[in-house]
């Protein structure tokens, strides 16, 4: 009490605060005048003095608490350091838990993208039943000439079997079109081996087929995968197989 | 808005160390006025100079009389006759674009050019003062008009190019003329104080003939909003590229967008650009395609900035408001090498990606990136993406493509497409160039050398 009544005789000669003004009549009511106590005091000392009385209760209910906090640790402590089996505590097992339930999480997704099926990879061939031709032709300009050709159509089959797996390759690489091609097959060469006929043969599931011809197997890009790879050719300088690829005719 | 305000006043101080222009010829010429910033400061009371500018006199002004115009022999009244009106001068100089801007008019065709210099009026460190004045300086130039008119000029052959303050400034006239002058031209009108102005009090498409406006600063200097027959909004009208976002590059913070407009403009005149507006709802939609095509104006192509408006301005009266977006690049000639891309995909599930392309001409590259937002990969579906090149890279010789899909984790997606087709935009003598049956996985690029497009389909 009296530390109480000093700190207050302190604050009101100082003239500090309004706040602690009702609080320090509240002490004159009490007993001890103010002015007993040395008016110079050293202020900061009694300033100080009235933090520690503020804050001595304040640091009791603290401690309390942290008493409470301790005693928990403990208990917590105790209960995980508490033996599962063997040498393993709750806490190794929790954390093995807890690595675990990530593994698995990081693991299936490794392996989700690894071995996913992509829809458009997977196909049955054997349900493709219904045929969509198409027919062609185009010229070759490094081809020797007919005269040459006349002596031997030996030469000509030669050729006509080049080309055609070059038609085949092509067509059975291809990404969009590979899954639905049956055969390529070079019909004639006319003209002295200078254009050469052929015919594309595929073959398509029953399921979507509408769509399937107006957008895959559509003229365009049958046509165009063709055309794409005649203009993809070595120009320099064309080897003898060149196919002029305006000359590509198509339907 | 304090702190907007503040930045628009240093703003102003820093425009104020602007310099003149003097002119060197040998006979007297009557030049735009020159003041500065002592003016500024002090300000300036309304006086308004007409200056005649023709293909004899290109560099060296005429100063006209208002009262009989016809008193100058130069001044041939059976020609048409622009009137370049300049918008606030706080600094006092005259304008760094006035002498190109007269000089390329005259080019165009044999124009009467009337530099309207109002700079005593406009020169006020005190914007609200040139916003005032700009009545009375129009009504002093529509009384020299009825005078043009009385002395046998028609109103059809009348068009006021009006930059900033000056583009309300021409509205005013118009509207005083009762929207019987030929043609009004805004050069991104001015936006402080005309923010909320109803139609009378700003330039709107009743004011003449034929109204068309260009934005380049709408978020601060310039006017948001339509304001004529067709509005063109560079870059969206807002932000141009290559202007400063902050205020420590000092001047050109605060004029660098507003004038672009008028960059712009030359540039279009001076034949070094040719910027195509694609008429839309909006900066996004053309951004995302949505706008590339012009059947309105057929036969004609899309409208394009400059003064020769004559192949759309029937179609666009018609229109009534036409909004119309064009992207720039940062510097000259501006325009940029756009493409249309078309996009097939066959793969049975729908995908989104952000879409990145290159073009290479053998010897150098330009890329873009299209990842504003995803697309939008549904089987048997045209993609259509707006693709903008900073640079003409001509003739395409590869074309490197990626679609990012913005997965983290997970398995890598492929896009298949069927076809890809880039179609160059306003250059229609280019052919269109395609590839087909092409797989792309995410994030990898795909080179490919294009093909020009199947004619027959």
């Amino acid at each position: 009490m009296s530390m109480e009544l000093q700190s207050l005789g302190t604050n009101r000669s100082n003239g500090d605060g309004a706040d602690h003004v009702s609080a320090s009549e509240q002490v004159q009511n009490g007993s001890t005048p103010a002015e007993q106590n040395p008016l110079l005091s050293p202020y900061p000392e009694n300033n100080g003095d009235t933090i520690i009385q503020v804050s001595e209760d304040v640091s009791t209910e603290r401690r309390k608490r942290k008493k409470k906090v301790v005693r928990e640790v403990e208990r917590l402590t105790t209960a995980l350091n508490a033996k599962v089996f063997w040498k393993c505590s709750v806490w190794m097992t929790i954390l093995f838990l807890l690595f675990f339930i990530a593994a698995v999480i990081f693991i299936s997704i490794v392996l989700c993208s690894v071995f996913r099926k992509d829809p458009d990879d997977t196909f049955d061939r054997s349900s493709y039943q219904i045929p969509r031709d198409f027919n062609g032709s185009f010229r070759l300009t490094n081809q020797v000439s007919a005269e040459e050709l006349l002596t031997s159509s030996n030469q000509s089959q030669v050729l006509a079997s080049q080309l055609q797996k070059k038609l085949y390759g092509l067509y059975s690489d291809s990404p969009a079109l590979g899954r639905y091609f049956s055969n390529a097959e070079i019909y004639d060469i006319r003209n002295g081996s200078t254009e050469a006929v052929f015919g594309l043969s595929f073959l398509l599931p029953r399921a979507d087929q509408e769509r399937l011809r107006s957008f895959t197997l559509s003229r365009q890009l049958v046509y165009n995968v063709l055309r794409q790879a005649l203009y993809d050719q070595d120009t320099n300088p064309p080897g003898a197989l060149y196919i002029e690829p305006g000359s590509l005719q198509m339907n | 808005m304090l702190h907007r305000e503040f930045v628009c006043l240093v703003g102003l101080l820093l425009l104020c160390e602007g310099q003149g222009q003097g002119s060197a010829a040998s006979e007297p010429c009557d030049d735009f006025t020159d003041l500065d910033l002592t003016h500024c400061l002090l300000g300036t009371s309304l006086y308004v100079r007409l200056l005649l500018y023709t293909r004899s006199n290109p560099r060296c002004g005429r100063e006209l009389s208002h009262q009989h115009p016809s008193s100058e022999p130069l001044f041939n009244l059976s020609r048409p006759t622009a009137f370049v009106i300049h918008g606030y001068r706080p600094t006092g100089a005259a304008p760094v674009w006035i002498d190109l801007l007269v000089r390329l008019l005259a080019e165009q065709e044999d124009l009467n050019v009337i530099v309207v210099d109002w700079n005593r009026g406009a020169a006020n460190l005190n914007y609200f003062i040139a916003v005032a004045n700009t009545g009375h300086a129009a009504h002093n130039l529509t009384a020299f008009i009825v005078n043009m008119q009385e002395e046998g000029a028609s109103l059809d052959a009348v068009h006021l190019i009006g930059v900033s303050l000056g583009a309300h400034l021409a509205g005013f006239v118009g509207a005083n003329l009762k929207g019987k002058i030929g043609r009004i031209t805004g050069l991104d009108p001015a936006g402080p104080m005309f923010t909320s102005a109803t139609e009378a009090e700003r330039l709107d498409p009743s004011d003449a003939m034929f109204v068309d406006v260009l934005h380049t600063d709408m978020d601060s200097f310039g006017l948001n909003g339509a304001h004529g027959h067709i509005d063109y909004y560079a870059n969206g009208g807002a932000d141009q590229p290559g202007c400063p976002k902050t205020i420590f590059s000092g001047k050109s913070y605060f004029v660098c967008d507003h004038q672009r407009s008028v960059f712009l403009f030359l540039c279009s005149l001076n034949r070094t650009c040719s910027l195509t507006g694609y008429p839309c709802a909006s900066y996004s939609d053309f951004l995302d395609g949505r706008c590339l095509q012009c059947e309105a104006f057929k036969p004609a192509p899309c409208p394009v900035l400059g003064y020769d408006v004559s192949r759309w301005k029937d179609t666009l009266l018609g229109l009534g408001q036409t909004k119309a977006f064009f992207s720039t690049t940062a510097t000259l000639p501006y325009r940029k090498a756009s493409y249309r891309v078309d996009m097939v995909t066959w793969n049975q599930y729908l995908r989104w990606g952000a879409v990145y392309i290159r073009l290479y001409n053998g010897r150098n590259f330009t890329e873009t990136r299209i990842d504003h937002k995803l697309f939008r990969f549904e089987q048997y579906t045209t993609t259509r993406l707006l693709a903008q090149f900073d640079e003409d890279v001509h003739p395409v010789q590869k074309v490197s493509m990626r679609i990012a899909i913005g997965n983290v984790m997970g398995p890598r997606y492929k896009i298949r497409l069927l076809r890809i087709r880039l179609i160059p935009l306003d250059r229609p003598e280019r052919p269109a160039l395609c590839r087909y049956d092409i797989i792309m996985e995410e994030n990898m690029d795909v080179m490919f050398r294009p093909l020009p497009c199947d004619a027959h389909l």
